[in-house]
């Protein structure tokens, strides 16, 4: 796809460190100016069709740089004003210090005669400037549409200032695989979703989304009739979680699941070991039988770091027992498949694509919603209790 | 509607996903057909991709062509190789969706061939898990729909098996030739089916623009308030094809534009531009409010039929740039064929919200592009501020829903061009789907497909609804009937049409717009 861009640096004023209306002005004589003409000298309408704001904040430039490829290719789906703001190297001189840019990026190729363009706000911001990021997230956002923060990195929640700037949008979305000390920061998750409780502010986690299919697939085990049975009778669950080497490891997506299972169907915690290939939860269901839900770890690439690997159910009641195995496969891993069986036969097969295994996807999902999931805050819930048991085992 | 087992699984409840089915088997008739391979098939297909349909989902492909289960996998595969959106095939989803795909080789007449679908419908119950859930397809010719319900009611394969199950029948158009035929071929249906289960499909209603004319109309406050005879001049429908008939000579013949086009799709968007506010965003509340709609266009007298329709047929000409060949000379048409290509007709609705606004419906083959939109035009202003060199070339307010191409609502309104003195201009303020959501989206029979198999059939015809659309349609082709033969072509390829439909929309002092 063809695409048209136009952009500007701001100059920077002495003492001013951004400068807001400068950023505004600017951007209202980019529309002005923009021509309306394509490398081929066609002419071209430029529309302007925004429904949402979407700040995101980059811990240091090499997610900048991340973040401006998600960013072209968001403003497909979610048309918006995109505000990028990178926290800049303290010791950076030159080039490297805060400043602004705005540009108009357009593109070209759906019905070639109209532009769809959008607006990108690139920052550079000083190093530790919570403070400040309030007042350029409620300048900025365009009104009468909803505000998102996508904040990349690992969040400061421990920081008071993060409650502040979280109040200014209307979402905020985190992600747990980014999570320093992914345990304990998902007690510190909980304590600021329940700040948060009340506001207009709703805290989301893209690793909640990433657990979707994974859901998706456990209900659908159960939806089948002939397999309803084995919900009330689990006896073990095995989540595997894959870990980079020189990392460690982050049950975060693991304890997330495990909280969502536990919340719907009235799990209660009984006890927990340590395992060498991670650790045992054990839980009671509502009739007292005893789950063992061991979460362990594989060795594999960065880039699924954290993430479910695959979930192994095992049920038994009576003389009968079954058991329901839902993998990762196929081609850079984004099937989800099932399979179910009983000691006799394969009960059933399943595969389908899973287009949220993929960031982009996955924004996307998340910039669709904006009510807060009751599923998620009860899984939070869950999760910190659990998180808070296992602790010391992952610190 | 049956309720999902879904309801029994306390891990079903608030998931972020869209909406999953029972598990369930596809019955499709006419399973070697151009629909099934097109269309069908590789919807199917992207459902089971984006983890939609359920686990066990089975399609059972019945045709007269002898193949095996493996020959008919294989053709399948094919057909999403070539006309699946989703590209390239994922194998692992393949494979899965291909084990639940079978064929029986039958004659739609064979009493014997439906004992043996019912055995294989059982088997797969009980391989697939299947719950004696069932959706039967029509996607064969016309003239074998009620046969094949005969035959599929007297093997008692019409009803649910038990009280947890369904059974559900998608009918394709073109459903009836006219008011009698529909009614006849409704009453036949309605022997052996329930009302419930039959889902009468017109892909127009799978469209998303279709769709958003709901959105524009019912989830916006400004539109409503002047959504009525008080504002708006009048409406034109306009579904213009660039194409001919392609290979569809035969049925073409048949059924010309009014059937083909106007009975259908072209009344399924009047009556959702006409329609009042439902009550509910639901199956039968929005269908009573279209019915409503279409029972209340005012009747049409057989002889005053020149008076409301123009008919046309074209001749050869240039589209794009080539020569192309009149109707009469296209493959399977007779020479002197008498068949229209195109119609444009003049229709009323007589209720209190659009009394005397007309709406000017008009298709054709054949025409310089293609284009399908609804242009609501208002009134001019009740007094005229500007006029002379001011206001030269002023257009009213027009509101137009384009559904293709560019699929999008754009509004003129009258500005001020910029300098010293008054000029003003109309402007257009756009806004098109396609440049603002660039994503792609599913296929109206992906949509369809999936709200029948969750037994949602808004967007699926009723028999009173379809009734309701024929009787006018009828008249009019009572009034052809009685008329000496038209003289045929009156229009060359690659034009708007017959100098007669200018004529007929000039007569009221109104003009068609060139979309």
């Amino acid at each position: 796809m063809a695409e048209l861009q136009t952009r500007r640096l701001l100059p920077r004023v002495e003492g001013t460190t951004i400068d807001v209306d400068a950023i505004e002005r600017e951007l209202a004589d980019l529309w002005r100016s923009s021509g309306r003409f394509d490398a081929r000298g066609v002419e071209v309408a430029l529309s302007r069709t925004s429904v949402l704001t979407l700040f995101v904040y980059t811990i240091d430039s090499a997610r900048a740089e991340q973040a401006k490829e998600l960013i072209d290719q968001l403003s497909s789906e979610h048309p918006s004003r995109v505000v990028l703001l990178t926290a800049m190297d303290q010791k950076a001189s030159g080039p490297e210090q805060p400043g602004a840019e705005v540009s108009i990026q357009c593109k070209l190729g759906v019905a070639e005669r109209y532009a769809p363009c959008y607006e990108q706000i690139t920052i550079g911001m000083p190093a530790n400037a919570l403070d400040l990021l309030p007042s350029l997230l409620i300048p900025l956002a365009l009104p009468d549409l909803p505000s998102f923060l996508w904040w990349m990195g690992p969040p400061p929640l421990d920081d008071r200032r993060f409650l502040r700037v979280a109040r200014a949008v209307d979402r905020v979305i985190v992600d747990s695989l980014d999570f320093t000390r992914p345990v304990h920061d998902l007690v510190l998750t909980r304590r600021l979703y329940n700040q948060l409780r009340g506001q207009d502010t709703v805290l989301s986690d893209l690793n909640w989304a990433r657990i979707t299919p994974w859901q998706e697939m456990t209900a659908r085990i159960f939806d089948v009739p002939q397999s309803r049975w084995a919900l009330d009778a689990l006896t073990d669950v095995w989540v595997v979680s894959g870990r980079f080497e020189h990392w460690p490891a982050n049950p975060s997506q693991a304890l997330l699941y495990l909280g969502w299972m536990a919340s719907r169907l009235g799990w209660e915690f009984d006890d927990a070991m340590s395992r060498p290939e991670g650790c045992c939860l054990c839980m009671k269901d509502a009739a007292g039988q005893r789950i063992e839900w061991n979460i362990c770890f594989e060795p594999y690439a960065a880039r699924l770091h954290g993430h479910l690997l695959s979930v192994r159910f095992q049920a038994r009641q009576g003389g009968e027992q079954a058991t329901f195995t839902i993998a990762r496969g196929g081609l850079e891993r984004g099937t989800v498949k099932l399979r179910a069986q009983n000691e006799q036969q394969v009960l059933l097969e399943y595969a389908f694509h899973h287009a949220l295994f993929d960031l982009r996807r996955l924004l996307v999902r998340e910039l669709q919603t904006l009510a807060a999931d009751p599923l998620y805050e009860a899984a939070l819930r869950e999760a910190e209790g659990l998180a808070s048991l296992v602790e010391q085992w992952f610190a | 509607m049956t309720r999902a087992t879904t309801l029994l699984n306390p891990l079903r409840e608030g998931l972020r996903l869209e909406r999953i089915p029972d598990p369930c088997v596809m019955v499709i008739f006419g399973a070697s057909g151009d629909l099934t391979r097109r269309k069908l098939i590789p919807a199917l297909y992207n459902l089971a991709y984006d983890g939609l349909l359920p686990p066990g989902f089975s399609i059972v492909g019945y045709a007269r062509r002898a193949m095996a289960d493996d020959e008919f996998r294989a053709s399948m595969r094919k057909a999403v190789e070539r006309f699946s959106r989703r590209q390239p095939i994922d194998e692992d989803v393949w494979q899965t969706f291909a084990r639940g795909l079978f064929y029986l080789e039958a004659d739609f007449s064979e009493v014997r061939a439906y004992d043996r679908l019912g055995e294989l419908l059982e088997r797969i119950d009980r391989e697939r898990g299947t719950g004696g859930n069932r959706i039967f397809y029509l996607a064969t010719p016309p003239d074998a729909y009620e046969l094949i319900v005969e035959r599929l009611g007297e093997a008692g394969l019409s009803h649910p098996s038990d009280r947890n199950s369904w059974v559900r029948l998608i009918v394709e158009k073109p459903f009836g030739r006219d008011l009698q035929s529909a009614i006849e071929l409704n009453e036949h249906l309605l022997r052996f089916f329930q009302e419930e289960q039959i889902y009468r499909i017109d892909h127009y209603l799978g469209k998303e623009t279709v769709q958003n004319i709901l959105a524009l109309r019912f989830a916006n406050t400004i539109f409503e308030p002047i959504w009525n005879r008080n504002y708006i001049d009048h409406v034109q429908i306009t579904v213009a094809e660039s194409i001919g008939i392609e290979e569809r000579g035969g049925y073409y013949e048949r059924a010309g534009a009014l059937r083909d086009m106007v009975q259908n799709h072209m009344l399924q968007l009047l009556s959702v531009i006409a329609m009042e506010p439902p009550i509910a965003f639901e199956a039968d509340p929005v269908r009573d409010e279209k019915v409503k709609a279409l029972r209340a266009i005012r009747p049409i007298r057989p002889e005053e039929v020149d008076a409301i329709a123009v008919r046309g047929q074209y001749g050869p000409g240039f589209i794009g740039g080539q020569p192309v060949p009149g109707y009469r000379e296209e493959p399977k048409v007779d020479p002197n064929s008498q068949t229209e290509t195109y119609v444009a007709l003049k229709l009323f609705i007589d209720n209190w919200r659009w009394a005397d606004v007309p709406f000017y419906v008009r298709t054709g083959k054949r025409l310089p592009r293609r284009v399908t939109e609804i242009a609501l035009q208002f009134k001019q202003v009740p007094h005229r501020l500007f006029t002379g060199p001011a206001a030269a070339g002023l257009e009213p307010n027009t509101l137009v829903i384009r559904i293709q191409p560019d699929e999008g609502v754009s509004l003129n309104i009258a500005a001020k061009a910029p300098g010293p003195r008054v000029r003003l201009r109309t402007v257009s303020m756009g806004f098109l789907y396609g440049t603002s959501f660039l994503v792609q989206a599913p296929d109206a029979y992906e949509r369809l497909l999936l709200d029948c198999m969750l037994g949602d059939s808004t967007l699926f015809t009723r028999r009173d609804e379809t009734e309701a659309a024929w009787l006018p349609i009828t008249r009019i082709l009572q009034g052809w009937a009685e008329q000496p033969p038209p003289r045929f072509p009156n229009y060359d390829a690659g034009t708007w049409g017959p100098a007669e439909a200018d004529d007929f929309i000039a007569r009221d002092g109104r003009r068609w717009r060139r979309p």
